[in-house]
Parts: C-alpha cells; structure tokens; sequence
C-alpha cells in the first residue's frame, strides 16, 4: 500500500517490486530523518506547484552500486555547488530492500541505473533511514 | 560550516511570491534548478547552491524560455546561465518560502557555492549534434605549450617537440585506455579509441613552443559512423574533458588524503593522465605546460610545473604501495581478445600475491587457476609473440576490481631456446 495523496497511477506500473542492495546518498552519517535524508517529498510538497503532483517526487532516488552513487555525486557536485554536495550529499549508505520496502524503476539521467524507490505507506522517514547503513564518505 | 551571506544589502523579497516551481530542470531529493514566474510576470531561473540548519541558498536572475530550451537540452551550461549582470541571492526557510534576499553580482559569489563552468545535462547532451564536443564554441581540443628559459623561436630543441607532443599522446591515451575498459561503449574496434588520443595537429608556434591539436576525428574507414557510436564518441569526449579538469583541479589543492574522480581507480588514470601531462623532471628545458583548449574550459589559467609532477608522483607512490595487490604469475599466454585488450594465462606454475598474502604452490595436484590480464597497447607485440610462440612468461600485474589484473610488465625466462618448458614438443 502506498499513500493515498500521491499522483493517481503512481507509483507506475512498471515499478517493480525492490528486492536487492541499493546506494543512498545522504547527508550524514548515519541517515539523519530530521535532515531530510530519504526524505524528496516532503521538500516537493513545501514547494508546491505541478511538480507535488510528479510521481518522481514521490521516490528516492538510489542506485544499484556504489560506483553510480559517487558518479550521481560527482554530477550533482558540478552542476550544484561544491558546498551543496558536500553538505547534503557528503556519505554513501547501503540498505537490502526486499518487496515489503515498495517498488523501484529505473528512471536514467545524468546517471544511466539512477532508480526511483517508492516506499510503502507504513515506511516513514525515521524507518526508511534506519534501513541504511554502512556509511561512507562519498568522496573517498 | 555556515549558509553563505553575502555582504550587500538585502532586498525585498516580495517578487518572488511564494517561491514555487513552474518547471523543474534539475532534481535530486527536491528541485534543485528551477524556472518560477515572479509577481511582475517574469520568467526566473533559481538555483540551489548552499544549504545550512534549515535554511537554503538560490541563485535567481530572469531567464528567457529560449535559454531554458537550451539548458534542457544539455546545449547550454547553468554557469553561463547565471552569470548575469541581474542576480540575486534569495534565502528561504523550513517552509520552502522566501525569508531574505540579496541582490548580488556574480563576482561576489564563493566559487565553492557556483556551478562547474562545463557542466550541461548530460542526459540530453548526447542529443546535440555530431559535430559538437563539449565545448562547440572552441576549434581546438587541446593546446599545450611549453615554457622555459632556453626556449625560444629558433631555438626549439627536439627533445621539447617530443615531450610535448608525447605529453599530450600519452595523457589522453591513459584515460581513453580506462573508458575502453568499461563494457557500456559496446565493441569499438582499436583503431576507433585511437581517435580520441591520436589527435590531428592542427598548428605548431615556435616562440614558445606550442602545439595545437584539434578534436578527434574518426578515421576513414570508420567515417561513417552510425549515430550509436556518434553518440558514444560524444560521451567519451565529455568524460575525457571530465577527468582531465578533475585532474587539475587536484593539482590546484592537492591533498594527500584525496584522489580526483569517482573512485579510487579512476583517480590513478586521472593523476597518471595529468602527470603525463606536465613537464619532465630530468629535462633541462620545459618548466612548465600551459594547457588550453577545449577539453579543459576553466576559469582560470592551467599552469603544470616540474612541481605538479612531483607532487602527483608522491601521491601515486602512496597509492600504489602496501595495499595495492600486486602479483607475479608465471605461465602460458592461451587466449587474447585483441579488441578488449586483454589476455588469458593457463598452465601457470608459479603465482605470487604480493602485498597481503604468498601463495606459490597451488592445489593439492600443483596447478593454479588461469588468471586475466587486461593490457596497454604498448605491450601488443609482446602479448602477441607469446601468444604465438606458446611461450612461458612471467606476467606482473596489479589487482583490478573487477578481478582482473593490469598487466605491468612482461618477461621472457631467461633460457630463449626453450619454446616451451613445462611441455616440452614431442
């Protein structure tokens, strides 16, 4: 079950259930819930505007290895600031998601295995940070 | 580290209403780059660049739906898109709202708090024309001219040319070996990665000497190529122009504990590849490179010294001793894939882990796994005569993630005469 104030149709059809290691970047160590870390929606909502209704603002973005991560962090580094990266992206954590955790799709970009995550409904923040671990610095 | 606050006078924050996105360019964990529509109607680009306790920092200057088109379309940097003569800083708070503003100009921005200068989205960039490098705008990949006291316009000694024409060959070929490497470009044949590091002179300046390469033309009898390889030699372009500016910027704040790129290996290349770059230590006559071109598009002058070398010699020395895994193998050269650059020993009677562990005696029976060696070009002919001559040779090769090795050198047993020691023709 996912929740009801998400876009209709989302998350889409061809998510498919999570069933494997996944790369979080985040911006401490360990997954601070109260510094947004797994955390895209709420900002989105904040926000406002047609993108709250953007399925993809609905999921978290990971990545299916450690190499991607650091890339997606170089790519946000770049494009972003220096200070930015380093302050909200600065560690590297690893979560097992099985089906009970939601559904993942590939989603591309900058970085060809960026994945969305949709999380289920009973899966707040503060348990979806505790589900990653194993932190490390983004840049070595 | 605190939210950057610029010493100007704050503004009124009043245009910029409730600060909600019109159309999103950029997003990770949040809009990051947006378009909004002020309260007088305009068009504005705000841009995330800071973040603290809370609070977030966005650069914000008006924008044209033109400009828009072409920074989506990876056409288009989001460092040129801001430096305008109209900016502002708007911070905005818990609530995503406006809670101060600043009007700024570009200059006054910290460096650590602006855009990479080349950076485009690389997801639509691959979209733009087959002529178009990462840096259109530039007739020149790359320039290298070399400084020293005892260089002058007719006094070029041979040796300068070849250092700088081989700094150049050697740098790109690194790191055009690293990407050959990474099974996601498909199957290029040699001679294709040969464009990207064999770059066509375009001019020569002898005051002090210079050489001027030009982009990375496909040969002839790959001329015409389909738009799967346009697009992958697009992309190979932009992650050469990549490393090699991470690579200099390491060297403008090398630190120790730090290599350039996104993982430890791709930070090897990276300083091998910069390293190649800069002047000889034992030559009397370069002090330095200057490096230019379109493959390198930062702000300010790149200077490489007999010190930079220095500098990155220490460091890859450091990375290459105690936890590197180094091993010694003795065998037959059986398979080689030509295209991959990478070979197959079998029959090995002798392998050697150095760095954590010895082996040197294999299985209960003697015998030891085959073992795999990716390969530079310079070792083609060695790898090939082995191969043919089913040879014994002793391989040293340095760990890969991927459990390959990296083939670092290749000897031949002493005794020439015997083709095959360990089985001897009948």
């Amino acid at each position: 079950m996912f929740p009801e104030d998400w876009p209709v149709g989302c998350p889409p059809e061809e998510a498919t259930d999570a069933n494997g290691t996944y790369f979080l970047l985040i911006g401490s160590d360990p997954p601070n819930p109260d510094g947004k870390d797994a955390d895209a929606r709420s900002k989105c909502e904040k926000k406002g505007g047609d993108f709250c209704n953007d399925c993809d603002c609905c999921g978290i973005s990971v990545f299916p290895n450690i190499h991607d991560a650091r890339a997606q962090y170089h790519f946000n580094r770049r494009w972003c600031s220096e200070k930015l990266a380093k302050r909200i992206w600065c560690f590297v954590a690893s979560a097992s998601l099985q089906p009970a955790h939601g559904v993942v799709r590939v989603i591309g970009g900058e970085v060809e295995t960026h994945t969305n995550w949709w999380p289920q409904k009973d899966l707040d923040v503060k348990a979806r940070c505790g589900l990653f671990r194993g932190c490390e610095p983004t840049v070595m | 580290m605190s939210l950057w606050i610029p010493e100007s006078e704050t503004t009124s924050t009043d245009n910029f209403g409730a600060f909600t996105p019109a159309d999103v360019i950029f997003d990770f964990g949040g809009p990051r780059t947006f378009t909004l529509i002020a309260l007088d109607g305009s068009l504005l680009l705000a841009h995330q660049c800071d973040e603290e306790d809370g609070q977030a920092g966005f650069l914000v200057t008006p924008v044209t739906a033109d400009r828009i088109r072409h920074l989506k379309a990876g056409d288009a940097g989001i460092y040129d898109t801001l430096n305008q003569e109209q900016l502002w800083y708007v911070v905005v708070g818990e609530t995503e709202r406006p809670r101060v503003a600043y009007r700024i100009a570009f200059g006054d921005v910290p460096a650590e708090c602006l855009p990479d200068p080349t950076v485009t989205l690389k997801k639509t960039a691959a979209k733009s024309s087959p002529a178009s490098g990462p840096v259109p705008d530039s007739p020149l990949a790359l320039i290298l001219k070399a400084n020293g006291p005892r260089i002058g316009e007719l006094s070029v000694p041979t040796s300068v040319v070849k250092a700088t024409a081989s700094g150049a060959y050697s740098s790109l070929k690194r790191i055009v070996d690293h990407l050959s490497r990474d099974s996601k470009w498909g199957t290029m044949s040699a001679d294709w990665w040969k464009q990207f590091y064999d770059l066509p002179a375009h001019g020569f300046k002898a005051a002090s000497f210079e050489i001027r390469f030009g982009w990375p033309t496909p040969r002839e009898e790959s001329a015409k190529a389909t738009d799967d390889e346009e697009q992958s030699r697009q992309q190979i372009i932009q992650e050469i122009s990549r490393m090699l500016e991470a690579g200099i910027k390491w060297c403008a704040d090398p630190n120790p504990d730090t290599l350039p790129g996104v993982d430890r290996e791709e930070g090897r290349v990276i300083l091998e590849a910069i390293e190649a770059l800069s002047p000889p230590q034992s030559g009397s006559y370069i002090e330095e490179f200057h490096v230019g071109g379109g493959l390198i598009r930062l702000s300010r002058p790149v200077v490489l010294t007999k010190a930079t070398r220095k500098q990155i010699k220490l460091r890859l020395d450091s990375e290459r001793s105690p936890t590197a895994e180094d091993i010694l193998v003795a065998g037959v050269i059986e398979k080689v894939d030509r295209g991959l650059q990478q070979l197959t020993v079998r029959r090995v009677t002798q392998s050697v882990l150095l760095g954590k562990t010895s082996t040197s005696g294999g299985n209960k029976n003697g015998l030891f796994p085959e073992y795999e060696f990716a390969y530079e070009e310079e070792y083609s002919e060695q790898v090939l005569d082995a191969l043919e001559n089913e040879s014994k040779v002793y391989l040293f090769g340095r760990s890969r993630p991927t459990g390959m090795y990296t083939l670092l050198q290749l000897l031949k047993p002493p005794s020439p005469q015997t083709k095959n020691p360990d089985n001897p023709p009948k």
